[in-house]
C-alpha cells in the first residue's frame, strides 16, 4: 500500500483478532515493563521518605513546600490535560485520534494521587484573607467566602477528578465487557471486569448513550480543566506574589497544560508503539495529525506569555519592574531562558518540518522537550512565587530575592517521587485497562478503506454524521 | 399470552441485515441489535430512536447551581451583618462557588444519566445474550408471543443464523 511518495496505513483486521491482539497485550509485558515498575516504583517510595522528612517543618509556613507545589502543578499540567486529546477528537469527529484516545484518557487516573498529594499543600497554603485572590475574600462581605481557597478548590479538584475517571470508565465499558466475555481473566478479576461493565451487551441504546456521553463528560472535563488551572495557578503562585496582577497570567498557564499534555501523549503513544509492538494500531498519521497541534499551542504559548510579559514591560511602576526581575530578569533567568527555549523555540524551530511532523519520534521528540519545558516552567513560577516570605499579605513587591530556592534533599525526593508515582499509577493502570480503545479501533475499520487513484492509493473515510 | 425474547447471532453483518429485513417483511418493526462497535443509526434498517442524555446534565447544573445559591446567599442572609456600608451577598465569590456547584453536578447527573440511558446495570429478567458479540458478530433481538417463537426461529435460521438463543424461562 505504498509508493515513493506516501504511505497510507490503515488497520486491517477482524474484531477478533483486534480483541486477541489489545486484549491480551498486558500478557506481553515482560521485564521492560517490570523493570519500569520497580524504578517507578523505588522512586515513589523515597519520595514518601522525603515527604515524611519534610512534614517535621510543619505546615504553619508555606515556603518550605515550594518544590512540592512546583511538581503538584507539574503532574497536573500534564497528566489531566492529557484527556483532552481523547476528547477534543471525539468531539470534531476526528478519525486519526482513535488509536490514541485510551492512552490520552487513562491518564486521568493520576488524579487520584494529585488528591492526595493535594492535602498537605492545602494545610501549607495560607488563607485567601488578606491577599489578592480570586476569591474575593472580604471584598464584599465581611469573612466571605469561608475556607476560602482549601474548601473550594478541593471540591473543584474533586470534581475535576471524578469528570476525568468517569469519562474513562464510560469509554473502556465495551472493552470491559469483552474481557469478560473472552474469559481471559477469572476468579475475583471476572467479577470485578463484570461489575465494571455493568452487563454490557451493545444494543443500540446503550451504544447511544456511550457516544453521547462522551460528548457531555468531554465537554464538562474542558470546563472544569481551564478552571481548575486557572485557580491552582491564582492560588499557589500568582496570589503569593504582592501587586501581581495578570489576567493573562491562568489563561497561559491553561495553555502550558494543553501543550504538555499532548506532548505527554505524543510520548506515551511512542513507547507503546515502538516498545510495546502496536504499530499495527498506532500509525504515523497520530503523529502527524498531534504534530501540528503541538506547534499550534506552541506557538499560542509564546503568544500569550508575550502578551502578559508585556503589560509589565511597558508598566514599569516598581511592583512591575521587580516582578519582571523576580520572573524573568532576575535570578530565574536562567530558567526562564531554558523554558522558553524548550516550551517554544524547539518545537517550533522543529515542528515546522513536515518531514519532522510526518515521522513518530520527532513529535515524541519534542513532545519530551515541551514535557521538560513545562517541568522548568512550574519549578521557575512556583518557587519563585514561593520565596517571597510574608508575600502574601502584602501588596506591593519592594524586594525580590536574589538567589533562586535550591531545592534540599527531600525536595528532590519529592519532586521524583510524584512524577514516578504517576507515571507508576499509568503502568498498573496498562496492565488492567485496555491501552487500546478496541471498540474504536473497530468503528474506525468500518469507515476506512484504501481506494487507488490510478496509481496513487488513497486513504478514503466515510463519515457517518 | 406471555412475551418471549429470542436472540439470533451471525457471524457476518450481511446476514444480520438479510434477518432484519426479513423481520420487517414479516410486520416486526421492534428489534434490538447488539453489536461490539457501534454502528451508525439505520446501518441494520432498525427505527431510529433517541437519547434524552442530554437533559440528565441540565437538571444536574440546575440542581447544583441551586445548591450553591442555597449555600452561599442562604448563609449570608441567615447572618446579614452589613460591614463597611458593603453589600449583604458578595456576589463576585458567590460566582465562583455557583460555578463549581453547577459543573459538580452537572457531572453527577451526567454520570447517573450515562447507567440511565444505557439501562445499565442489567438485574431482574437476563435478555438472552451471547459472548461471540464482542468477539464481531452481530445479535437480532426479538421479544415475540410465544406462539410466533418458531417462526422468528425459522427467519433467523434462513438467515443462516450461527445460533438462535431462546430466553431462559
Amino acid at each position: 500500500m505504498s509508493n515513493s511518495h506516501h504511505v497510507v496505513e490503515i488497520t486491517v483486521k477482524t474484531p477478533s483478532e483486534v480483541n486477541n491482539e489489545v486484549l491480551g497485550w498486558s500478557a506481553t509485558l515482560g521485564s521492560k515493563y517490570r523493570l519500569a515498575v520497580g524504578i517507578t516504583g523505588l522512586l515513589f517510595l523515597l519520595g514518601i521518605v522525603g515527604f515524611f522528612i519534610k512534614v517535621q517543618d510543619g505546615f504553619d509556613d508555606y515556603v518550605p513546600w515550594a518544590y512540592l507545589t512546583a511538581a503538584f502543578g507539574f503532574v497536573m499540567l500534564f497528566a489531566m490535560s492529557a484527556p483532552m486529546l481523547a476528547i477534543v477528537p471525539r468531539l470534531a469527529r476526528g478519525h486519526w485520534g482513535r488509536p490514541i484516545s485510551r492512552i490520552a484518557e487513562l491518564w486521568a487516573l493520576v488524579g487520584v494521587l494529585l488528591l492526595i498529594v493535594m492535602i498537605p499543600l492545602l494545610l501549607a497554603l495560607p488563607e485567601a484573607d488578606g491577599r489578592n485572590t480570586f476569591w474575593f475574600v472580604d471584598k464584599y462581605r465581611e469573612g466571605w467566602p469561608p475556607g476560602a481557597p482549601h474548601i473550594w478548590l478541593a471540591l473543584l479538584m474533586i470534581g475535576l477528578v471524578v469528570n476525568g475517571i468517569a469519562l474513562l470508565w464510560a469509554a473502556a465499558i465495551p472493552d470491559f465487557a469483552a474481557i469478560r466475555d473472552k474469559n481471559i481473566v477469572n476468579g475475583k478479576s471476572a467479577n470485578l471486569y463484570g461489575k465494571l461493565s455493568l452487563g454490557w451487551r451493545g444494543s443500540k441504546r446503550q451504544w447511544r448513550g456511550l457516544r453521547a456521553s462522551h460528548g457531555v463528560l468531554g465537554a464538562l472535563y474542558f470546563a472544569t480543566l481551564i478552571w481548575s488551572h486557572t485557580m491552582v495557578s491564582f492560588d499557589f503562585s500568582q496570589s503569593l506574589v504582592p501587586g501581581m496582577r495578570d489576567s493573562i497570567y491562568p489563561t497561559w498557564y491553561a495553555l502550558s497544560g494543553l501543550q504538555s499534555g499532548l506532548g505527554l501523549v505524543l510520548v506515551t503513544a511512542f513507547i507503546a508503539r515502538r516498545f510495546g509492538n502496536l504499530k499495527d494500531y498506532i500509525h504515523i498519521n497520530q503523529f502527524w495529525s498531534a504534530a501540528k497541534i503541538l506547534l499550534a499551542l506552541s506557538l499560542l504559548w509564546a503568544y500569550f506569555w508575550w502578551s502578559g510579559f508585556i503589560i509589565y514591560w511597558y508598566g514599569k511602576n516598581e511592583t512591575e519592574m521587580n516582578i519582571i526581575q523576580l520572573f524573568w530578569f532576575g535570578a530565574y533567568r536562567p530558567l526562564f531562558i531554558l523554558n522558553i527555549v524548550l516550551s517554544f523555540f524547539i518545537p517550533f524551530i522543529f515542528l515546522i518540518w513536515n518531514r519532522i511532523r510526518k515521522s513518530d519520534w520527532g513529535p515524541s521528540l519534542v513532545g519530551f522537550v515541551v514535557i521538560v519545558g513545562s517541568l522548568v516552567n512550574c519549578i521557575r513560577i512556583y518557587t519563585a512565587s514561593f520565596s517571597l516570605p510574608d508575600g502574601a499579605k502584602g501588596h506591593a513587591l519592594h524586594h525580590v530575592p536574589d538567589s533562586i530556592m535550591k531545592p534540599d534533599l527531600p525536595d528532590v525526593l519529592m519532586v521524583t517521587g510524584l512524577v514516578s508515582g504517576a507515571i507508576l499509577l499509568y503502568l498498573i493502570a496498562i496492565r488492567y485497562i485496555p491501552i487500546i480503545s478496541t471498540w474504536e479501533i473497530r468503528e474506525g475499520m468500518l469507515y476506512q478503506t484504501v481506494r487507488n487513484l490510478h496509481k496513487l492509493p488513497l486513504k478514503v473515510i466515510g463519515k457517518p454524521d | 399470552m406471555a412475551n418471549k425474547s429470542i436472540l439470533g447471532v451471525f457471524q457476518e453483518v450481511d446476514e444480520a441485515v438479510t434477518a432484519a429485513d426479513s423481520l420487517k417483511d414479516n410486520g416486526i418493526e421492534d428489534f434490538e441489535v447488539l453489536t461490539s462497535t457501534p454502528y451508525p443509526e439505520g446501518a441494520f434498517g432498525e427505527k431510529p430512536s433517541h437519547h434524552r442524555l442530554y437533559v440528565f446534565p441540565f437538571i444536574g447544573a440546575c440542581l447544583g447551581f441551586s445548591a450553591a445559591i442555597l449555600i452561599t446567599a442562604g448563609t449570608q442572609m441567615a447572618y446579614p451583618l452589613v460591614t463597611g456600608g458593603k453589600p449583604l451577598l458578595a456576589l463576585p465569590s458567590m460566582f465562583i462557588i455557583c460555578y463549581e456547584g453547577t459543573m459538580l453536578g452537572a457531572i453527577l447527573f451526567t454520570i447517573i444519566g450515562v447507567v440511565f440511558e444505557s439501562r445499565l446495570p442489567r438485574t431482574g429478567k437476563l435478555a438472552p445474550y451471547d459472548t461471540r458479540i464482542t468477539e464481531g458478530y452481530v445479535g437480532i433481538g426479538v421479544d415475540v408471543p410465544e406462539d410466533d417463537v418458531e417462526k422468528i426461529s425459522n427467519i433467523f435460521k434462513e438467515a443462516n443464523a450461527a445460533d438462535v438463543h431462546l430466553e431462559a424461562t
